[in-house]
């Protein structure tokens, strides 16, 4: 397996491929978009991965390194404690939590550590001397020994230990769990190595290594636009008006009363998207019936407040302000739903969205989307 | 004779058969960690104590190198143990992919091959956790690998360590008391499903169902008992219950036909009983009986009972 296919590129492109058909079933838009990020990212991490430059005075420094690889094992702690989005259907709140904001922070320190070592671990045997190729030998049996210790040890405990543990298990080698597996995998020997070698040497002008000024160039512009992607994104979901697309057909009722009448009723049915952002994004749908006979209008379904649950999201939490139903003494029925919508990278930065329909007694629509 | 079986075993100097080991080793992880067959019928530890006696053969042959204390290695060794982690730590990553794959296709292949088989491995509705054999499959792959890159790489006609000196003497010492870990492995594992008290399983949140029947309203109650964790046994109970104000029924399984339902016997044999019953007051009675068996001739078996009790009007009176 020599050359390109390389047992890391394969499991990369395994582990890619997974995440790929995961993403790809569900089939909207969105998440082929976030598909195509991915790859960008995936592109990004393979030019910025074959530069070798001089970590320079400040990241030389073994005191450094190690607050790098004490905050990467934060993040997967982080990772790990991140439990699996939720959505509640009684409140309408759903959060995928600081996920993606950990998962960047873990892809920054993770590019800090690479070049803090000059990416000794992954390097070509062409290019590391005799003392980088036992270090990082060494660095890697280190590594493995604690994966085998960590990993090993907390399927053996949790599996072992009870109920509450195993769920916890389940939950999380179907979530986050991959991901910090992921990490642990391809960049545990880095983080050891980071933490075992000394201070290093600043090198004299002519020994300085590096790749091609324009391969650096080249990764230093898609490592700007991977992490500005999802900043701007997430500041238009705040700040660019929502999407909306709507449909409402008409139709007649028939009902059956015990005293065996069949009343005509008019009603309609009411279908909104309110889609808050792009590419991080959520919907906030309405799909409701609503009918009137000249005397009041009343919801036949779709206005209760179950019924106030957004619709797909990605990397966006939302947050159910308000969802009320109601029919006015002069028959007018109001059906309001409110939600405040935030990027889950800047949870602080949101916006606030009111779906409302409204119809008078005669099946006048004065309010919707 | 003796002799002769030793020589079989010391694989060190043939690279070729030591090959052939790590590739019958990978095939048979591959094999414990799918979901075919789907139930290996309370025979699990056989297999988990070939794959370990095949590893002991294995560790023998490298001469325990990726396990030994640098203090015992001069200074090639280390660097072969060194460097086996290193090239380790790529082929683990294939290895758990690969994996994962045997696992997501053979559990797709089981679920097309044995649609009503009521218990294979996995999924289930329960939370398990991991299965215990893939748990093992796992375990198997994390602890061997650089041993395998040792076995794989390492030349034919080897050099043979001098015994004269302490720190190979030391070395032929623990390979010798290794072979301990296979006893220790098989006590563990009664201990695991003889003592360790009986342990509940609630629902996994990622399975649903939902049952509607005319007139009436309905309830799935998905529930077990894990008894040694999972190297022991899973018995479940899974019941959808349907009730119209007169009597409550069972009606996902009426006839009783798969009974019980998310059980898991990879380690122990299950033998399971159910029974069904309404009183005349419209009372469903729905009853699991089940006997872990762990050894032949029931020698430390447990007995499980799950019962589910729901009144005409859907009021649980008992559950698991």
């Amino acid at each position: 397996m020599n050359g390109v296919l390389t047992p890391t590129r394969v499991v990369a492109g395994i582990l890619f491929a997974f995440m790929a058909i995961s993403l790809a079933l569900p089939g909207s838009a969105s998440t082929y978009g976030v598909l195509a990020y991915l790859a960008f990212v995936g592109i990004t991490m393979v030019v910025v991965s074959g530069i070798r430059k001089e970590p320079g005075s400040w990241l030389g420094r073994r005191s450094v390194r190690r607050c790098l690889v004490a905050l990467i094992v934060a993040v997967c702690i982080g990772l790990i404690a991140t439990p699996p989005p939720t959505y509640n259907s009684t409140s309408g709140e759903s959060s995928t939590g600081p996920l993606l904001a950990l998962f960047m922070f873990m892809v920054l320190f993770n590019i800090a550590l690479g070049r803090a070592t000059q990416r000794v671990v992954s390097a070509p045997e062409t290019v590391v001397d005799e003392r980088e190729e036992a270090l990082r030998n060494r660095a890697c049996r280190l590594a493995y020994v604690i994966l085998l210790v960590t990993v090993g040890g907390v399927l053996l405990v949790a599996d072992l230990a009870g109920e509450q543990s195993r769920a916890w298990l389940g939950a999380t080698v179907s979530w986050s769990g991959w991901l910090v597996f992921g990490e642990l995998l391809f960049i545990l020997p880095t983080m050891v190595l980071a933490f075992i070698e000394p201070d290093r040497v600043t090198p004299e002008p002519g020994e300085i290594r590096g790749g091609s000024t324009a391969r650096q160039r080249a990764a230093a512009a898609l490592l700007v636009v991977s992490f500005g992607i999802p900043v701007v994104l997430s500041v238009a979901l705040a700040v660019l008006p929502p999407t909306v697309s709507t449909s409402s057909n008409g139709s007649i009722v028939m009902t059956t009363s015990a005293s065996g009448v069949t009343p005509v009723t008019d009603c309609r049915h009411f279908q909104a998207d309110v889609i808050v952002g792009h590419g991080i994004q959520a919907d906030i749908p309405v799909n409701a019936m609503a009918c009137w006979n000249g005397t009041r209008a009343a919801e036949s379904y779709g206005m209760g407040k179950s019924d106030c649950n957004q619709g797909d999201s990605v990397a966006a939490n939302v947050r159910t302000l308000a969802c009320t139903s109601a029919t006015l003494p002069d028959g007018t029925l109001t059906f309001r739903y409110r939600a405040f919508v935030s990027s889950s990278l800047l949870p602080f930065l949101g916006r606030t969205v009111t779906v409302e329909v409204i119809i008078d007694k005669n099946g006048h629509v004065l309010a919707f989307p | 004779m003796i002799s002769s079986s030793r020589r079989s075993l010391d694989l060190a100097g043939d690279r070729r058969r030591r090959r052939a080991l790590v590739t019958i080793i990978l095939i048979a992880t591959g094999v414990l960690a799918s979901a075919l067959p789907p139930s290996l019928g309370g025979y699990g530890i056989i297999p988990v104590l070939l794959l370990t006696t095949l590893d002991l053969v294995l560790i023998r042959s490298t001469r325990g190198l990726a396990f030994a204390r640098g203090k015992s290695l001069d200074e090639r060794e280390r660097s072969l143990r060194d460097h086996a982690y290193r090239v380790g730590f790529r082929w683990l990553g294939l290895a758990v992919a690969i994996l994962l794959i045997v696992t997501i296709v053979s559990t797709i292949i089981a679920a097309w091959l044995f649609p009503m088989v009521g218990a294979p491995s996995f999924p289930s509705d329960l939370n398990i956790g991991i299965a215990g054999r893939g748990l093992f499959a796992v375990l198997e792959i994390l602890c061997m690998v650089p041993t395998m890159v040792i076995a794989w790489n390492q030349p034919d006609g080897a050099e043979q360590p001098d015994q004269a000196h302490d720190a190979p003497r030391q070395r032929g010492k623990a390979l010798r008391l290794m072979w301990l870990t296979l006893p220790l492995v098989l006590v563990l594992w009664v201990l695991d499903v003889t003592v360790v008290p009986v342990q509940a399983a609630s629902r996994n949140p990622n399975f649903s169902s939902s049952t509607r029947q005319t007139g009436a309203k309905c309830q799935d109650f998905v529930s077990g008992r894990v008894v040694g964790g999972p190297f022991g046994a899973t018995v479940g109970l899974d019941a959808t219950v349907c009730w119209n104000g007169t009597d409550a029924s069972l009606v996902n399984d009426p006839s009783l036909r798969i009974c019980g339902g998310n059980s898991n016997d990879d380690f122990a044999s299950v033998t399971e009983t159910c029974t069904t019953h309404t009183d005349s007051g419209g009372t469903l009675q729905y009853v699991v009986q089940a006997r872990v068996s762990p050894l032949p001739f029931s020698i430390g078996s447990r007995d499980v009972t799950l019962t589910l009790v729901v009144s005409r009007n859907g009021i649980v009176i008992t559950q698991p």
